[in-house]
């Protein structure tokens, strides 16, 4: 850190004397440090981190702009970080501003959600099976031959060589397992 | 993308050497607007509510004295906060700066305790907030030259600012020498002002 510090103020003497090599190496290892920060950052926000590159050369350019406002007489990493620190809060409102957007909802899509049943028929598809899947075997045969597909009392009894109480009895205690985990699952 | 980043640094390494200024003319800058803020807020107060008749005497009097230290004190004060609050790394926006400059009102107000017409001054208030327009605008102006890292905050100081500087020049007109009534209405228009500029610095002094 200490070299660090040494090092880059002396790029940043050298820049205000025109010198652009070593102003290009100067930034070249700020982005290198910017890039590590600003996707470690992003990730951890739950944000893209495709993002971060856009960000780290907004920092770039903030900097760059504000170069003059650092003091050569002071340390230039706490300079450094007080400008990184203002263009990311920035850059994070910022995608926060753009999800927002994209969040927004109209009127025509909550209508054309509304208009297609399709899609909560799967949902309401994907909850049954999950929940089925939880049943004993035997129980989940019966309630998919009676509840799903449609079959009657005495043709699945015929189908798997049983009396009609039997089914009758195992579709009641199947459905009474299925209240219970839908009771808990409100809970 | 990195090749994005690199032709970036390319092209902006092209321009070493060529930034305008540097720090020392930029603390030059905010104190010529600095007493450019105090030239206008006294010809204002000049040109609107002219002078005090009385005011040689008047400029001798404790009431006006403990008035133009405790404004000229803060403004100094907030001075040096701004100073900081565009310049980056250059030290914390520490509030403690701003105690000496309430020092002189609190003790006017401690020695002058009865005071009985403390609503009549309410336009004190208003006065002052209106002379803190000129210097609230130079200072502002002067501050996006600089790198101003926490908008809201360094906007607050620029309000307390241009109040401080308004209330300095508001007191050669004043004629409030009550110390509880100069706390209460010199105080509302400075915190007001502060909360004006908190409210102002994120959209003005973004960059």
């Amino acid at each position: 850190m200490e070299t660090r510090e040494l090092l880059w103020a002396e790029a940043m003497r050298a820049e205000r004397q025109g010198d652009a090599a070593a102003y290009q190496r100067l930034l070249k290892d700020i982005a290198t440090l910017l890039r590590k920060l600003v996707r470690h950052r992003l990730g951890q926000l739950g944000l893209q981190t495709y993002e971060a590159e856009d960000l780290v050369q907004e920092i770039l350019i903030g900097l760059h702009e504000k170069r003059h406002t650092w003091d050569p007489d002071r340390p230039f990493m706490p300079w450094l970080f007080a400008i990184t620190r203002y263009k990311m809060i920035d850059g994070a409102r910022r995608l926060r501003r753009d999800a927002s957007r994209r969040m927004d909802l109209t009127f025509e899509d909550l209508a054309e959600i509304a208009e297609a049943p399709a899609e909560d028929f799967d949902r309401t598809m994907l909850d049954l099976e999950h929940h089925l899947s939880t049943l004993p075997g035997g129980q989940q045969t019966v309630v998919r031959a009676l509840a799903i597909e449609g079959a009657s009392v005495k043709a699945t009894a015929g189908r798997l060589n049983t009396s009609e109480g039997a089914i009758r009895v195992t579709l009641h205690r199947a459905l009474a397992k299925l209240k219970a985990a839908a009771l808990r699952e409100k809970e | 993308m990195m090749q994005a980043t690199d032709d970036l640094i390319h092209s902006l390494s092209g321009h070493a050497g060529d930034s305008k200024g540097d720090a020392a003319s930029l603390r030059r800058f905010l104190l010529g607007a600095l007493f450019l803020s105090f030239a206008a807020a006294t010809c204002l107060v000049w040109i609107v509510f002219g002078f005090r008749s009385d005011f040689a005497v008047m400029a001798q009097a404790q009431p006006f004295l403990f008035k133009v230290s405790g404004a000229v004190v803060l403004a100094a004060g907030a001075f040096l906060l701004v100073r900081r609050a565009i310049l980056p790394g250059s030290g914390p926006l520490n509030a403690l700066l701003l105690i000496p400059g309430t020092l002189p009102f609190l003790l006017f107000a401690v020695l002058d305790p009865a005071s009985t017409d403390t609503l009549s001054a309410f336009w004190c208030s208003l006065d002052i907030a209106l002379l803190s327009v000129p210097a609230f605008g130079l200072i502002l102006a002067a501050m996006r030259k600089g790198a101003p890292t926490s908008p809201a905050r360094s906007g607050a100081i620029a309000g307390l600012l241009a109040g401080s500087v308004a209330s300095a020049a508001h007191a050669l007109a004043c004629h409030n020498d009550h110390g509880v009534s100069v706390l209460l209405w010199y105080g509302l228009a400075i915190v007001v002002l502060s909360g004006v500029g908190a409210l102002l610095g994120p959209r003005v002094l973004r960059w």
